[in-house]
């Protein structure tokens, strides 16, 4: 079977989606690293799965079933987690504006 | 004999019984902190000279107030006649991953290089609960990312106390370093793929990676969620019994936290392993590697002496009346690294997309926009292992690629944790209570001997990972020492919540053992203190 | 010029009026609350913290999904979705894709020319809501407190055919979260939030065209509006030879204009997976059960049954039904009058809703209780008190909580039935008007008013007037 490998336009894609800016020489090695990852990866794609392989769901441990009540209880302080925050006034966590007003939600 | 040499249970026994004193106690715990681990990690720091350098470097940060005033809590209680509790004035360093409210939690990143924790981490809440003093934070890969404690962003990361010309394993490298230089008696460290057991077998201490469910994760920074496992690394396996039955349990915190009740490991320890069934597996014999420059894999035999002191403990185990169950097929198991590539890296790339320089720890101050405060944070605050992860994360996960790597990988899981029903079934062809396999394939590398080659490094845990996929419990044991003197581990895996099993194995294991010749064989770094 | 048909999707935010967050203790409502004072580690997105999902927002998703008529899914899963953005603490939002609480479903909307319209649902999951960012002297400010509130997402197919559809979808919807008591529903404060996608085909075309999206139509007229003003738009785009472009638009509720806010460039990559860090939401088939027993008449079906069953006018009978308390009410004092429905109607009709506004309290909250306005009722129908009294008790029962007939012998508010009493002050009456006694006899009996009411300012307004009626045209024989 022919191996996937991430062209340098893919990786550019993710790059910019964890939000990296990276020099050539980190790329060239994370390009290189990744593709060999991706290739012990691809040993999956040749396993014989059978159709009764539950979907993906339930394969983490499932052990206790707690559904929480809905009772408030008030995080003693709610200012010292805004205070962590490394831009802050007044309470408010402060942030530049997004490039050109793009909203990037 | 000095205090540091002591188990956590006889400290806790001599304080109850005031004939230890707590502050006597602490102040031996951080005279040898003084005495071996020489400088911190730190983020100015450098790797040092493996040629010259004999020391631990397992701290990233001390707890000193903190453990005293734990200390004079737990004095008072003594001096009331007041049960002071389990871990009554023992030294605990806890894993830098663990938040601790208003320490600084660094996970061994400049990301977080002053994110002081707004609460603390349940496991860690039990501990002090139970009387530990937190005496400080130890130093681990890079948001737990390694098998090597090599891509700490705290730098000198840990020695191996054995050789320190070889790394301690990973992540919880810090945890096995400070345990095996008699630092602390007990740590704190995570298992994801591995990262209590592979340290706690490179440094030859024991370490348990408990069922996934049995210690509440809250406070825990998250590396791959549905992997990520607290546990214990000690000196003994008394030790490692001991300090579980205080953080086992469920915790209304974690919503994957078990509901069973809490065994009492410690009672479970008395009981022998007549008529255990203890199983040997083929598929543990050598690890499937893919060779990159070949394309096709390779299975490297699992190191001679590692394959014989495995083989020795099932004799040993035998003689003690454990029936030993030769090839029990875990067909499956070379699937858990490439498994693991999928999950874990997924997982943790979309765990780290909460780092982006608004809300705590790193930043750029002049940003020029939204863009470039995420951009810079994010590159600057984030070391290249951690880098290589997300981005396989973000590759595997794009919703624009054909295969849904994540729900492939999820079914080879099950896959995977099929090999063991199958195995410890009890109405199955094996029938097992425990399986014993190698901890590792080899024991301790080498400094800088494969950190880069991330795929090598990642096979390196191939004997431990698939615990993880199924949700196992496991305990490394100390099972002698190589031709270089480095530690050598033995794995006794059971089914889920079956904690006392493995307990009680190890534990005969080791009581049949403590005669041997190289349990007299004390660690490099220990050669030249109170030796 | 060719006939165009304006095809309409909406795209709602429920916030569910539980008690807490989604996934933490902290309160889900913080209306008037300081900026980033109801937050906590969870919501925050803390290093560490794990999400514990709240039993009542599924209780309260599923129960909707029944209302929609949607099959509630028994294991339901939540999944992460993944941007980055100041108001997103965690770098991702918990959501459900693949497993949402809902599947299918739709909403049956009675038009106002008696025509019911089906609208079908396409999707309805749960969902954290974000928190919010401000801009305030050039400053982009952060305010987490809403991170973390239930929400149900809900996308209908392209079923609405006009803005005034589309108003009357979020109308109707507004009503039946109200009704089944999932939400507040309260549009001014974002309990009810709405998102149009809006295209035109030409009229017999069964082909979909691009669409455009606009955002924030938060209010019932910003949706017709906003609407018909942007098929007005693009069906002069086309008759001028233009295109449609898949563009996002922001409507501004104060100038009622659109803008455009951006241009889709491809669909952004979420990244979707499974949130490892919940259990899937098993809901056995007894609970699912349980969830639709809990689910009360739909206002719909009750407005029917008013008009069958009690024979109510239309009006009436959806006056009666505007809000589920209001109705319950009606039903339990029916219930306990016992005879004409339409009076107690045209009670609640007139005093009783003028009770309601003028204390600005629902029909659930009044402590003047079905009971006691059976009670006056019965007192009016028994004679023993006039209308005026009546209307006034009302007042009074809500005021004091005391019962009516106390309050009538407390304060003798009682009619003045006994006949022998009310006999002397009639005859005084007579005495002290000889002339019109004497003209009355005379053959002038258009009188008998005016000495009616002399004697009804005698007694303050406290006799029997039939009694009067009887006893003076007795002693004016004579």
């Amino acid at each position: 079977m022919q191996l996937e490998k991430i062209s340098p336009e893919a990786f550019e894609k993710i790059v910019d989606m964890a939000a990296f800016a990276l020099e050539a020489e980190e790329k060239a090695y994370l390009l290189e690293e990744l593709n060999h990852q991706l290739q012990s990866v691809q040993e999956l794609l040749d396993i014989p799965l059978e159709e009764s392989s539950s979907s993906s769901l339930i394969n983490i441990p499932r052990v206790g079933d707690m559904p929480r009540r809905d009772e408030w209880q008030a995080f003693d302080v709610p200012r010292g987690i805004i205070e962590r925050a490394p831009q802050h006034e007044d309470g408010m966590i402060l942030v530049p504006e997004p490039a050109g007003g793009k909203d990037l939600s | 004999m000095t205090f540091t040499q002591l188990s956590a249970r006889e400290i806790a026994q001599k304080v109850q019984a005031g004939e230890l004193k707590v502050s006597d106690m602490l102040e031996a715990s951080l005279a040898q902190i003084r005495a071996v681990d020489g400088d911190f990690g730190s983020l100015d720091g450098q790797p040092t000279d493996p040629e010259t350098d004999k020391k631990v470097h397992a701290f990233i940060s001390l707890t000193e107030e903190l453990a005293h005033a734990q200390a004079q809590a737990v004095e008072a209680k003594v001096a009331k006649g007041e049960n002071a509790g389990l871990l009554a004035g023992v030294p605990v360093s806890i894993k830098d991953i663990f938040a601790l409210e208003n320490t600084v939690t660094t996970a061994a990143s400049r990301m977080l290089y002053n994110y002081r924790a707004p609460y603390t981490a349940t496991a860690v809440q039990k501990l002090i609960d139970a009387g530990a003093l937190i005496v400080g934070k130890v130093n681990l890969d890079e948001f737990t990312f390694g098998s090597s404690n090599e891509s700490s962003a705290y730098q000198p990361a840990s020695n191996n106390p054995w050789n320190t010309t070889y790394v301690p394993g990973g992540s919880s490298g810090g945890s096995a370093a400070a345990v095996a230089a008699e630092e602390t008696p007990l740590s704190l460290g995570t298992d994801t793929g591995g990262s209590i057991r592979q340290p706690a077998a490179f440094c030859g201490v024991v370490g348990l990676k408990p069922s996934y469910g049995r210690v509440s994760r809250y406070g825990l920074i998250a590396f791959a969620s549905s992997l990520d496992c607290p546990g214990p690394l000690a000196r003994n396996v008394e030790d490692a019994a001991l300090i579980l039955q205080v953080m086992a349990g469920v915790d209304e915190r974690d919503e994957s936290s078990a509901t069973l009740p809490v065994p009492n490991y410690l009672e479970a320890l008395q009981q022998d392993v007549r008529g255990m069934r203890i199983g040997l597996s083929p598929d543990y014999a050598g690890i499937a590697y893919p060779n990159h420059a070949t394309g096709e894999f390779e299975v490297i035999p699992v190191q001679d002496e590692i394959k014989q002191a495995t083989l020795d403990a099932a004799e040993q185990l035998a003689r003690q009346g454990a029936e030993i169950i030769e090839n029990v097929p875990m067909p499956h198991t070379r699937y858990g690294i490439p498994v693991y590539f999928v999950v874990s890296r997924i997982e943790a790339a979309s765990n780290l997309n909460r780092m982006d320089g608004v809300k705590y720890g790193y930043t750029v101050a002049d940003a020029r926009d939204l863009q470039d405060l995420y951009t810079r944070t994010r590159t600057e605050g984030f070391g290249l292992q951690p880098k290589l992860r997300i981005l396989m994360g973000a590759y595997l996960s794009a919703t624009s690629k054909k295969v849904n790597y994540y729900q492939l990988a999820s079914k080879v899981r099950g896959m995977i944790g099929q090999d063991f029903e199958l195995a410890f079934d009890p109405k199955g062809a094996y029938q097992l209570d425990a399986l014993l396999t190698p901890t590792t394939p080899t024991t301790a590398f080498k400094r800088a001997e494969i950190f880069g080659d991330s795929v090598l490094m990642q096979y390196a845990d191939q004997m431990t990972v698939s615990v993880n996929h199924a949700g196992l419990p496991a305990i490394t044991v100390p099972a002698g020492l190589d031709k270089k003197n480095l530690p050598i581990g033995i794995q006794f895996i059971a089914n889920h919540f079956q904690e006392e099993t493995i307990l009680r194995a190890a534990y005969a294991y080791e009581q049949s053992t403590l005669d041997a010749a190289w349990r007299r064989v004390r660690p490099m770094a220990l050669q030249e203190v109170n030796a | 010029m060719k006939e165009y048909e304006i095809i309409v999707g909406l795209e709602t935010h429920i916030q569910l009026n539980t008690e807490t967050k989604i996934f933490c203790a902290c309160k889900a409502d913080s209306w008037e609350a300081e900026p980033n004072t109801n937050i906590c580690p969870i919501c925050t997105g803390q290093p560490g913290v794990l999400p514990r999902l709240n039993a009542e927002a599924v209780q309260k998703g599923a129960l909707l999904a029944a209302a929609m008529h949607a099959e509630i899914n028994p294991c339901s899963i939540f999944d992460r979705k993944h941007y980055f953005y100041p108001d997103l603490p965690k770098g991702f939002q918990i959501t459900q894709l693949f497993e949402p609480i809902g599947k299918g479903g739709y909403l049956d909307l009675y038009m106002p020319d008696g025509e019911i319209k089906r609208v079908r649902i396409n999707k309805m999951h749960l969902e954290e809501d974000a928190g919010k960012t401000k801009l305030e002297h050039g400053q982009r400010m952060v305010d987490l407190n809403r991170g973390g509130v239930p929400l149900v997402e809900m996308v209908t197919e392209p079923d609405l055919r006009s803005g005034e559809e589309a108003a009357q979808y979020l109308s109707q919807l507004r009503e039946l979260l109200r009704w089944i008591g999932v939400s507040e529903a309260d549009m001014e404060r974002g309990h009810l939030r709405c998102d149009a996608n809006v295209s035109i085909r030409e009229k017999g075309s069964t082909a979909f065209n691009t669409k455009t999206e606009i955002k924030n139509v938060n209010s019932i007229d910003s949706v017709r509006q906003a609407i018909t003003q942007e098929a007005k738009r693009q069906i002069e785009l086309l008759e001028s030879g233009g295109k449609v472009e898949q563009y996002t638009l922001d409507w501004d509720a104060d100038t009622g204009k659109l803008s455009m806010m951006r241009s889709k460039e491809g669909e952004a990559d979420y990244r979707y997976f499974r949130e490892p860090d919940l259990q899937p939401v098993i809901l056995s088939e007894e609970e699912i059960e349980a969830i639709k027993a809990s689910l009360p008449e739909l206002p719909y079906a009750r407005r029917r049954r008013f008009v069958e069953e009690y024979q109510l006018s239309a009006y009436d009978a959806e006056v009666l039904t505007s809000e589920r308390g209001l109705s319950d009410y009606f039903e339990e004092a029916v219930a306990l009058y016992a005879k004409e429905p339409k009076t107690i109607s045209n009670w609640m009709m007139n005093d009783m809703i003028r009770l309601m506004n003028d204390t600005g309290k629902s029909a659930r909250d009044l402590v003047l209780k079905p009971t006691a306005l059976v009670e006056i009722v019965k007192l009016l129908d028994d004679g023993k008190i006039n209308a005026a009294t009546g209307k006034s008790l009302l007042v009074k029962v809500e005021q004091t909580g005391k019962a009516p007939a106390r309050i009538v012998e407390e304060e003798g508010l009682g009619l003045i039935a006994d006949a022998d009493s009310l006999r002397k002050q009639i005859e005084t009456v007579l005495a002290n008007a000889p002339n019109e006694v004497a003209a009355y006899r005379g053959g002038k009996e258009t009188l008998m008013g005016w000495f009616v009411g002399q004697i009804m300012r005698a007694t303050g307004g406290k006799a029997d007037p039939k009694l009067t009626r009887e006893i003076l045209a007795e002693l004016l024989k004579e």
